[in-house]
């Protein structure tokens, strides 16, 4: 037993060095220390279950039916048997909606709903694989159309054009309006309609997370540019001239630990304007990572993030 | 502490991990599975930072494959090599795999899908191809199969294939299973790959079969573009192990 609190012990003290020896790499690279995200901290463990459920009171639960009543009236969806309501906390992304759980007479989940504490249709699915059906879409321009009525349907508060991609294997169409805001787009959010091959709804997404307040003044472009040209020195130190900017533009982002294994596991709920920088490697470097993405705070250019492709 | 020692650090993490992952798995037979994550190539001293998503996605698999019943053994650094991989293959049930992806050129003009080891090295990782698991597998029915790379998940992918998984998508009254790979199109960034895994392996088990939780899973907030893609049996639990052969409705 003491063997084991031994081992234990330096097992503890090796991580503590680890994490220790992270940290000070990270701060002598100018990374955010401790927790970036802020409100990430204490939300979510990787590996550990991404919803938190409970019930909800009865007139709580009547008002959710009754708005996935009309949800299903406009999209044709079948009539369930059985019906769960239950508060879903997302720990990842720190949101959190009633969502309505819809099965048939088998106990068979058809489809969810999802309703944000304004009552508007945040997220549904109809289960099942449904790619044969009516006659399918001839073009993106019918997808399209059909998308932006469905859309209006849902009062999804869509506007303008939505870009159209065709699903793998000619499995349907998948439509977005990403999110702008005063002409800077907010990354990740938006509305997403998934339709099956015949113009029918397979899922539906809105995405629209807390931003901040925007900073004082926003740091021009041009030092923008400086200040990402300096931080992909200072991480890629002599291999620095097989990484160029490829983009570089506003954003609304969530703060992120990608850089520190420490950090919290889960992106910041709230999200903050930052220039958003694409490096796309080459050479020798480009065969251990394609990309990456560096999130730098729109104020004070503190590097608040990022991504990596590889 | 170098970061050569910050890996080994990682890597005995990882291993401890394994360990209690497989012990917290329900008491079934033992169903192998393999979860191995390029953690070398994105470290500080091969890329100038420690991308932390390899880790985090590496966890999340863990605790999902052994909700479901696997026996999980977690690889990475020198550990996760093409030898591991193809000495393991012929006995996983299971099997993730967080690394790069691709369309690589094979032989001559000959191109294949396949991914890279980690192997400890910064560059010149070897390519595991879908025909060299082909050829230790030759057959044999698999499970779980999850491609967390670029570019495995699309039309032309040749990996299903070499975990015995057909490319159709069966869906409600279907039943392509006791299988289900999951691969992702085109460049995929950690950041989605991680939100969506994270999500996938929540929902999976406590109600949803696999191509539920592949629905679930796509609720999440992603980069314009990020797509991921299936093949096997929607309706299937994901559970470890085969099913009687013939069955059409048992989950």
């Amino acid at each position: 037993m003491r063997t084991r609190i031994r081992s234990l012990a330096r097992r503890r003290a090796g991580r503590l060095l680890a994490a220790v020896a992270v940290a000070g790499t990270a701060i002598a690279l100018g990374f955010p220390g401790g927790a970036p995200t802020g409100d990430a901290a204490d939300r979510f463990v990787a590996g550990s279950p991404v919803t938190e459920r409970t019930p909800v009171t009865p007139d709580k639960a009547a008002a959710a039916l009754a708005r996935a009543a009309e949800v299903r009236s406009r999209l044709g969806l079948p009539e369930p048997a059985a019906s769960r309501v239950e508060r879903v906390v997302d720990r990842f992304d720190g949101t959190a909606y009633d969502e309505v759980t819809e099965s048939d007479r088998t106990g068979r989940t058809l489809q969810l709903h999802r309703f944000d504490a304004r009552g508007r249709l945040v997220g549904a699915v109809a289960f099942g694989w449904q790619a044969a059906g009516g006659p399918p879409m001839p073009s993106a321009a019918a997808a399209r159309a059909r998308g932006s009525r469905l859309a209006t349907d849902l009062g999804l508060g869509t506007t303008g054009t939505p870009e159209v991609r065709q699903g793998p294997d000619d499995t349907g169409w998948t439509l977005t309006w990403p999110r702008v805001v005063a002409g800077v787009p907010v990354v990740g959010d938006g509305v997403r309609l998934d339709l099956w091959p015949d113009g029918r709804m397979h899922a539906v997404v809105r995405t629209e997370r807390p931003l901040a307040a925007r900073p004082a003044s926003t740091l021009d472009e041009t030092t923008a540019r400086a200040r990402a040209t300096t931080t992909l020195g200072t991480i890629f130190g002599n291999r620095s001239g097989q990484v160029s900017i490829a983009t570089l533009g506003l954003g609304w982002v969530a703060p992120n630990s990608a850089f520190d294994p420490t950090g919290p596991d889960a992106p910041g709920a709230t999200l903050r304007l930052a220039w958003v920088v694409e490096a796309r490697t080459s050479g020798p470097l480009a065969d251990a990572l394609r990309a990456v993405k560096l999130y730098l705070d729109a104020g004070t250019g503190a590097l608040i993030g990022g991504d990596v492709l590889r | 502490m170098s970061p050569g020692r910050w890996l080994r650090s990682f890597a005995a993490l990882v291993g401890a991990a394994a360990l209690v992952a497989a012990a917290a798995g329900p008491a079934r037979a033992a169903y192998q599975a393999s979860a191995d994550s390029n953690t070398t190539a994105f470290s500080l001293n091969c890329i100038g930072f420690n991308d932390a998503y390899p880790a985090r996605m590496l966890s999340a698999a863990l605790g999902g494959y052994a909700n479901l019943g696997y026996t999980t053994t977690a690889y990475s650094g020198t550990a996760f090599s093409k030898t591991q991989v193809l000495a393991r293959t012929l006995n996983d049930w299971g099997f993730y795999v967080h690394s790069h992806g691709d369309n690589y050129a094979y032989s001559g003009s000959t191109r294949d899908f396949g991914f890279r080891e980690d192997a400890g090295i910064c560059s010149g990782a070897r390519i595991i191809f879908a025909r060299d698991i082909t050829a230790v597998r030759r057959g044999r029915t698999s499970n779980l199969v999850i491609m967390s790379t670029c570019h495995l998940g699309e039309s032309a992918t040749t990996m299903p294939g070499a975990f015995a998984i057909t490319k159709t998508k069966a869906g409600w009254g279907a039943w392509a299973g006791p299988s289900f790979y999951l691969g992702y199109l085109g460049e995929a960034w950690d950041s989605d790959e991680y939100a969506f895994e994270s999500r996938f392996w929540s929902a999976i088990g406590p109600g949803y079969g696999v191509g539920q939780a592949f629905d679930v899973a796509r609720l999440g907030s992603f980069n314009v573009g990020f797509a991921a893609n299936w093949y096997g049996s929607y309706v299937w639990t994901g559970r470890a192990g085969p099913l009687p052969t013939g069955c059409t409705s048992c989950l």
